[in-house]
């Protein structure tokens, strides 16, 4: 009787404890969540999607350049991402040992570890020095660059964890190697590699410091890639760095807005594969 | 003509093996003459000539001489690591995938040698379909299951897809049981149902052989007998080779038998063949009879 009585004390405090734990784990996320929302959504109207930014004194004005040119760079930097990613992973999966692989592999764990920065820089020299101007198509590419090894890695996993025996049996009905090869690895380790591209694409939708000497910013309207282009985290830079009020209120807007389109991106990630893991074990 | 099918392939690409050309020449020299000689009863399915595969430098198998009835069950029996699983999917050249595979001998389907240069060997596995040990259907539809080597064969398209689809469900006894859930996906189904699919699957490239490498160490009783079933139905239709660790098995589905041994340098020999009910009843070598009966009694 006493004995389990303090089984059951000891019980309730494990449990206590661990939820306590549980508690200070998502207690960031609470405090970032409830000040972006009580700042940010009374600031928030239609006008911030459809107007463009106003001169300083003026009230009012949107972000409408900068949501599509956040929506454009994240589009233009899978559109390269992604292919190469999920072409590199499959090679790494299905080419286990080798010299080009290990290397290749090495490559993407460093890159993975880049200060994104860093990143920036390297962009800046290679391409906006070269095209003599900041440019949309120097920022996507080094967005690309950031995508990249996430995007490698997970295909990698996922691709791996897809049984040889299915591979086989691909094989055995008479199929082409290539042929096999794409209906099994890449049926099989679909939902996978998609939640892997959709985890990099919110990565990179709150990215600044890259873009800051790429990208640039563009008080204006743009879609044009070879000019600067505006984006939601830069303009949340360069408002909030601001001595205005008014765009005090429109960067908090602009942070609500970005975290919405990242934890958006991952619902639907989680919602959109689940179950589909089951499966492929 | 016997010296180039003698050589060792790296089967797959076409190029000879220098290793396995000299060990090869070694065992003509010593060979009678016409061990390689392509089979001449038109009932044989499947030969094996002085058939032999090693791993590097590890030898699996040798001298295998076997002719395999077409329209029959055969059976191949012995003890773990005796080279049951990798002589029949020698026949499928499914070894071929792992490089560090040589052969040296000969297999003939239907008379033409399929170890020499140039063999194509989609066309190879059109006409010999393979159901693995554990079910392994596709992370696919029931109906994308079956379908999918069809396509892969350019067999059939649109309705005449789905009747062939129908077809080949019904062949496997699988068609009642699924018709109302094509669209599921396959993994729902259970252990004995997914082992069916995947004949079903096997079927679908109207392949002439289907080789079963222990069908059904992975399922229960109930489903096991099922599968049996569904063997015997498809004789003389197809020929089936089937590997089974059970002796009652061999005993109730095979028309003929195969026993292998290892020799004592752990190489998988072919110890005797013949019709099942002769090995079982009057086996000429001491280690079939004992294998049978220790495993029997
Ligand atoms: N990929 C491989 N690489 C190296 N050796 C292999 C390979 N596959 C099989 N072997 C070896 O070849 C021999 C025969 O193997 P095989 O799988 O054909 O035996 P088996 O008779 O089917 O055995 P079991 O009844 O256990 O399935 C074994 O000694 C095994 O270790
Ligand atoms: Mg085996």
């Amino acid at each position: 009787m006493r004995y389990e009585t303090v089984r059951r004390v000891t019980n309730v405090a494990s449990l206590a404890f661990c939820g306590l734990l549980a508690a200070t784990a998502v207690l960031p996320l609470v405090l970032v969540l409830y000040h972006v929302v009580r700042n940010g959504a009374s600031a928030l109207n239609l006008d911030f999607f459809t107007k463009l930014p106003v001169p300083i004194g003026e009230s009012g004005g949107g972000m409408a350049n900068a949501l599509v040119g956040s929506l454009l760079l994240i589009g233009a930097a899978s559109l390269v991402g992604v292919p190469v990613g999920v072409i590199a992973g499959f090679f790494l999966a299905r080419q286990l040992s080798g010299r080009f692989a290990f290397w290749v592999r090495f490559a993407a764990d460093v890159l993975s570890g880049v200060p994104s920065i860093v990143v920036g820089v390297v962009a800046y020299e290679l391409i906006v020095v070269p095209m003599k101007g900041f440019s949309a198509l120097s920022g996507a590419l080094a967005l690309a660059l950031i995508m990249i090894p996430t995007v490698v890695r997970t295909t990698e996993e996922m691709v791996k964890l897809v049984p040889y025996t299915l591979y086989e049996a691909a094989l055995a009905v008479g199929a082409p190697e290539w042929r096999a090869t794409v209906f099994v690895f890449l049926r099989g380790a679909r939902a996978g590699i998609i939640t892997g591209i959709m985890l990099a694409m919110a990565r990179i939708a709150g990215e600044t410091a890259p873009l800051l000497f790429t990208a640039f910013n563009n008080q204006f309207w743009s879609v044009s890639l070879t000019q600067p282009i505006s984006s939601l985290p830069v303009q949340i830079f360069n408002y909030a760095m601001s001595p205005y009020d008014e765009w005090h209120r429109l960067a908090w807007a602009a942070c609500l807005v970005l975290v919405v389109l990242v934890l958006g991106m991952s619902v639907i990630t989680r919602m959109v594969t689940r179950g589909k893991y089951e499966i492929i074990q | 003509m016997v010296s180039e099918a003698f050589r060792g392939w790296r089967a797959g690409d076409g190029v000879v093996d220098p290793a396995g050309h000299t060990m090869a020449a070694e065992e003509v020299a010593g060979a009678e003459t016409d061990v390689l000689a392509p089979p001449t009863d038109p009932e044989v399915c499947v030969g094996f000539r002085a058939f032999g595969v090693r791993y590097g430098d590890f030898e699996a198998l040798k001298e295998v001489q076997l002719d395999i009835r077409r329209g029959h069950i055969t059976a191949f029996m012995g003890p773990s690591g005796c080279g049951k699983s990798t002589l029949l999917r020698s026949i499928n050249r499914m070894n071929d995938t792992i490089p560090s595979a040589r052969f040296t001998g000969q297999v003939y389907l239907d008379g033409e040698p399929i170890y020499v240069p140039g063999v194509n060997i989609i066309r190879l596995r059109k006409r010999v379909g393979m159901v693995f040990q554990k079910p392994n259907p596709f992370p696919a539809s029931i109906f994308e299951n079956v379908a999918w080597g069809a396509r892969v064969h350019g067999l059939y398209k649109g309705h005449a897809l789905f009747e062939h689809v129908e077809k080949c469900l019904a062949r496997a006894g699988l068609w009642d049981e699924v018709k109302d859930k094509l669209k599921l996906n396959a993994m729902s189904l259970s252990g004995g149902q997914q082992q069916r699919l995947c004949i079903a699957r096997a079927l679908a490239v109207e392949p002439e052989i289907l080789l079963m490498d222990e069908p059904c160490s992975a399922l229960d009783p109930i489903a096991t007998y099922r599968i049996e079933e569904l063997m015997r139905s498809l004789v003389p239709d197809y020929t089936v080779i089937i590997v089974t660790h059970n002796i009652q098995q061999a005993a109730r589905v095979s028309d003929y038998c195969a026993f292998f041994w290892v020799d004592e340098n752990r190489c998988g020999r072919l110890v005797e063949s013949g019709p099942t009910a002769q090995l079982f009843e009057a086996p000429k070598d001491e280690r079939t009879e004992r294998y049978l009966a220790g495993r029997m009694g």
